[in-house]
């Protein structure tokens, strides 16, 4: 095995709840973007024009179509299992009466996840996509800003996500909630 | 996660203030030992033989050797920079540093560093070798159980220890204390 590949091998993977605490005792400062995936904790690059208009425009446009049928949030986290916590451009969660005051969403909670990516993309399809799909996450969108191309993602297994199309029509994607809903993303790009 | 991650996305550095904090708040076990290496947490294996047994004769002969001249210290962690905090297996540090500062040295505390490999000899020479000239400890010696082999780094440099070489025997390897002392390895491997 290489030094690099030994290092790798033997990194100490945090949980959920002892990067939960970090951020609670100040170890994570709150003006730190993190997540935490696989253990690691990353940091989140700062946030680009572009991308946050778009996540705002998705964001928007997504709560008009869905109604109360669902909960849009906003690069909130979502935990995925032990030790994967998230922070998701875009998640559509199932309606909670408390809005998921006392515990952030977890995989039985997500309807949908959508990841707008500029630089990040190949960040998105390699790292965070297979994670979501090993997570059972059942549908997540890749929006990438670059490409001017939305893929989605369903069908979660061990290895990703088996079925990938992209939309022909950006003025009515599917949405999968509850009530058969759809969202214009007519100037999505 | 897997290299093609890594290069991808930013590892968060904790800083050594940080990792000790993790520590103290049990976020990192008590049993667990880690080291910090530019601010990620990586596990050491358990204490085995035969290495356990090495790195223990190698300290007492030291001992034997200097008396009052320095102080010998095993697996104690040497604090090198902001983000890494390395468990070196022995240490020599300068006489007269208390007890409490044992348990917390600095790089400059250290005289002379040695790592026993048993079966780390690539992240030893690879990782830790570089970081530790960097840092400009004085003296490495890397004890290869495997191969047989003590070889001693002099001369720290950005890029690395400038002279090394392998003594001829191991019955009075020189130590780099003012009194021109030996240590004893006999029967090391």
């Amino acid at each position: 095995m290489s030094a690099t590949a030994e290092i790798r091998a033997r990194v100490h993977r945090l949980t959920v709840d002892d990067y939960r605490r970090m951020g609670a005792l100040g170890i994570l400062g709150p003006e730190l973007r993190t997540e935490l995936i696989d253990g690691e904790i990353m940091e989140m690059p700062p946030i680009g024009h572009p991308h946050a208009g778009t996540v705002k425009f998705i964001a928007n446009r997504l709560k008009e179509a869905v109604g109360a049928a669902a909960i849009v949030a906003v690069q909130d986290p979502v935990w995925l299992d032990d030790h994967s916590e998230p922070l998701p451009d875009i998640a559509v969660l199932c309606p909670r009466a408390d809005y998921y005051r006392t515990g952030h969403p977890g995989p039985a909670d997500v309807l949908l996840l959508i990841e707008v990516a500029d630089s990040s993309l190949h960040y998105d399809r390699e790292v965070k996509l297979p994670r979501y799909a090993r997570a059972g996450i059942p549908e997540v969108w890749l929006v990438d800003l670059g490409g001017r191309r939305l893929t989605v993602h369903r069908q979660p297994g061990p290895h990703g996500y088996l079925d990938e199309t992209s939309p022909d029509n950006l003025s009515l994607v599917p949405v999968p909630v509850d009530v058969a809903s759809m969202v214009d993303l007519t100037s999505l790009f | 996660m897997n290299r093609i991650a890594h290069q991808l996305a930013r590892i968060h550095r904790l800083s050594v203030a940080d990792y000790r904090r993790m520590g103290e708040l049990g976020i990192l076990a008590a049993d667990l030992r880690t080291e910090l290496i530019d601010g990620e947490i990586i596990e050491l294996p358990p204490i085995g033989q035969p290495y356990a047994g090495s790195a223990a004769l190698i300290a007492d002969r030291l001992r034997e050797a200097i008396e009052q001249s320095a102080v010998v210290a095993l697996h104690e962690p040497v604090r090198l920079d902001d983000h890494s905090e390395p468990r070196p297996d022995i240490t020599l540090l300068r006489p007269g540093i208390d007890g409490a500062r044992v348990g917390r040295a600095e790089g400059a505390d250290v005289l002379l560093l040695i790592e026993v490999a048993d079966g780390s000899l690539r992240y030893d020479r690879e990782i830790k070798l570089p970081r530790y000239a960097r840092a400009g400890i004085p003296e490495v010696w890397l004890a290869d159980l495997g191969g047989r082999r003590l070889t001693i780094h002099r001369r720290p440099g950005t890029h690395g220890y400038a002279d090394v070489m392998t003594p001829s025997g191991l019955g009075a390897v020189p130590l780099p204390l003012a009194g021109l002392q030996t240590a004893d390895l006999s029967g090391l491997f």
